[in-house]
C-alpha cells in the first residue's frame, strides 16, 4: 500500500512506518490531536485545528536535515568502496542517500510541518578540518547498477560520474547541500533529482543537481518545509554547491 | 586685480594670501569629506557602524585641522606658543583620559581583528569569566555570563586577555578520562565504551571516536575517550557520554575503582 500522499483528516486515522505509528484523534469540533508513537512510546504530539475539511494531512519524504535536530545542512554520502575513473571517461551508478519523513498539514494557502522523523539512525560527520570544514549528515552508500534504496529510509541517487581531467580520479565521498536537493517519487520509492559529478582538474569535483527527475514518469514531491523553500529561492544557485568554495575530495581530517 | 596684492590693514598678509588660505581650508574640507565617504565604504564591511562612524569622524576632523594649520602657517601666523600650550594641555588630557583612549583604541582593534563576534560563547581565561558576547561597543563589551549575569568588560581588558572562542570552529573535541580496575580486561572496556559513543547520534562518526589506554595509574588503568561533536552541542554530548559510559561499564560489570593504596606492614626484627 502506498503511504506517501495526502489524507483527509478524520478521527481514528492511523498509519504505520515500521516502529512509528501516526494517528489522529478528534478532541473538539475542529480540533484534532496528531500523535506519533515510537515502539509504543509517545514521540510527538501536536494539537491542531482543521475547519470543515479545508486542511489535509500530508506525509512525504523530506530532506534529511531535521533529525535529530538541525545541526547540518550538508549531506556526506560515503561510498562503500571508492570509484576509480579513468581519464576522459564517465560512468553512471546507483547510490543512496538518507531521507526523513515529514508530516504536514496542508491547505490551499500554506503548508505547515508538524513532525519529521527518520527510520534510520542519523549520524553526523565532519568534512574537512574543524576550522574549515562542514558538519554533514553522514550516510554510507552502496554502489550498484540497480535500485537498492531502503524504502522510507533512503532515496535512490542515479549519478553520472564524469572525469574530464587527464588523470585517473578516485571518488570516496560526495558532499551536497541538502537545501539544494529536490526529491521525486514513484509510488513510495524516492529519487534524488538528476545529478552528475564532474571532475575538471586535480582533486576538485563539482556536483550538479539538474532540477529534473532522473527517470521519466517520476513526480516531484509536492510538499516541502516552507522555510527550506524560501531559503532556496532566496539564496541558492541551482548549480554547484551553494556554499562558498568547492568541496575537495579526500581532504578528510 | 590690484586688491590681491593689497596688504590688509592690521594683518601681515595680503588679500590674495588670505584668499589662498581660505581655498586651502575649503579644499581640506572637501578632501576630508571624500576621505570620510571612502572610509565609510571600506570600514563598514570590517567593523560595526558605531566604530566606523567614529573612525570616519576622526579622519574628517584631522584632515580639516591639518588644512587649517597649513593655511594659517601660510599666512605667517606663528603657532609656537599655541603648540606649546596645546602640547601641555594634550599631556594633561592624555594622562586624564588614557584609560578611555586605550579602551577606544582597543575597541577599534576588536572590530578590525574580530577575535569575537556577537553571539559567540567565549571564555576569558585570565579573569575566569565565561559567557556569550551580547554587544561590542566602542569602549566596552557586554557579556551574558553562563550563570545569567550581565557583565561589562572594558575593551582594553578584553583585547589584551587570552580569549577562548568556543564557537569559532564547527566541531570541538570532547575528552573524558575513566579509570578501570587492574583486574579488568582492557579490550573489553574499550569495546564497550567505543560502542556506546558510536551509538550517540550527536557524536561525529568522522573524525572517528578514539578510546585508548592513556596511563597506568596508581589505582586504575586510565582510559582516554576522545570524540568530536558539533560545537553547538559540545556540552550536551559531554554530559551525555559521561553518564552513558558509567552506565555501560556498570552493566558490563567493569569496575571503576576508588583510589587505593597498599599498606605494607614490615615485620619486627626483634
Amino acid at each position: 500500500m502506498k503511504k506517501f500522499g495526502s489524507y483527509a483528516i478524520e478521527d481514528g486515522f492511523s498509519i504505520q512506518f515500521r516502529k512509528n505509528k501516526i494517528s489522529l484523534t478528534k478532541t473538539g469540533e475542529d480540533s484534532y490531536i496528531y500523535r506519533r508513537d515510537h515502539e509504543g512510546e509517545s514521540a510527538s504530539k501536536t494539537v491542531f485545528s482543521s475547519k470543515k475539511g479545508k486542511v489535509k494531512l500530508a506525509i512525504y519524504p523530506v530532506r534529511p536535515i531535521q533529525m535529530p535536530r538541525r545541526l547540518a545542512h550538508n549531506i556526506m554520502v560515503k561510498l562503500e568502496s571508492p570509484i576509480a575513473l579513468p581519464p576522459k571517461s564517465s560512468v553512471t551508478h546507483h547510490l543512496t542517500m538518507p531521507i526523513e519523513i515529514g508530516v504536514f498539514t496542508i491547505s490551499k494557502k500554506s503548508n505547515y510541518m508538524i513532525d519529521a522523523f527518520s527510520l534510520s539512525f542519523p549520524k553526523y560527520g565532519l568534512y574537512g578540518t574543524p576550522d574549515m570544514g562542514y558538519i554533514c549528515r553522514l550516510h554510507n552508500s552502496t554502489i550498484s547498477s540497480e535500485e537498492e534504496a531502503v524504502q522510507y529510509e533512503e532515496a535512490e541517487i542515479i549519478m553520472k560520474f564524469q572525469n574530464k581531467s587527464a588523470n585517473w580520479a578516485t571518488i570516496h565521498k560526495i558532499v551536497m547541500d541538502a537545501y539544494m536537493v529536490d526529491l521525486y517519487l514513484s509510488g513510495d520509492t524516492v529519487y534524488l533529482e538528476a545529478s552528475n559529478l564532474v571532475i575538471e582538474d586535480g582533486d576538485v569535483a563539482s556536483l550538479f543537481l539538474n532540477n529534473k527527475p532522473p527517470l521519466q514518469g517520476l513526480e516531484e514531491v509536492p510538499v516541502a518545509a516552507e522555510s527550506v523553500k524560501k531559503f532556496r529561492l532566496g539564496f541558492l544557485d541551482r548549480t554547484g554547491f551553494g556554499v562558498e568554495g568547492k568541496f575537495i575530495m579526500e581532504h578528510g581530517y | 586685480m590690484d586688491w590681491i596684492d593689497t596688504a590688509l590693514p592690521g594683518f601681515g598678509f595680503t588679500a590674495g594670501q588670505l584668499l589662498f588660505a581660505l581655498i586651502v581650508i575649503v579644499v581640506g574640507i572637501i578632501i576630508g569629506r571624500l576621505a570620510r565617504m571612502t572610509s565609510n565604504k571600506v570600514l563598514s564591511s570590517v567593523m560595526s557602524e558605531n566604530a566606523s562612524n567614529l573612525v570616519q569622524r576622526i579622519i574628517y576632523y584631522f584632515t580639516i585641522i591639518v588644512a587649517t594649520l597649513a593655511a594659517l602657517s601660510y599666512l605667517g601666523i606663528d603657532f609656537t606658543g599655541a603648540l606649546l600650550a596645546g602640547g601641555i594641555l594634550g599631556i594633561v588630557i592624555g594622562f586624564a583620559t588614557q584609560s578611555v583612549v586605550a579602551n577606544l583604541i582597543s575597541g577599534i582593534f576588536l572590530q578590525i581583528d574580530k577575535p569575537v563576534s556577537i553571539g559567540d560563547p567565549i571564555g576569558i581565561i585570565d579573569e575566569h569569566l565565561y559567557g556569550v558576547i551580547l554587544e561590542i561597543n566602542i569602549l566596552s563589551t557586554s557579556i551574558r555570563t553562563f550563570d545569567g549575569v550581565n557583565l561589562r568588560i572594558p575593551n582594553e581588558k578584553l583585547f589584551t586577555s587570552k580569549i577562548h572562542n568556543f564557537s569559532k570552529y564547527v566541531a570541538r573535541r570532547v575528552v573524558i578520562s575513566v579509570g578501570i580496575a587492574y583486574r579488568e580486561e582492557m579490550k573489553k572496556a574499550i569495546d564497550v565504551i567505543l560502542k556506546t559513543v558510536k551509538e550517540n547520534s550527536l557524536v561525529l562518526a568522522e573524525p572517528a571516536p578514539l578510546v585508548y589506554v592513556d596511563e597506568l595509574g596508581d589505582s586504575s588503568v586510565n582510559l582516554s575517550i576522545r570524540v568530536w561533536a558539533p560545537s553547538s552541542v559540545w556540552f550536551e554530548v559531554r554530559t551525555q557520554i559521561v553518564q552513558q559510559i558509567k552506565k555501560v561499564l556498570d552493566e558490563a560489570g567493569i569496575e571503576i575503582p576508588f583510589p587505593q593504596r597498599v599498606i605494607w606492614k614490615g615485620e619486627s626484627s626483634t
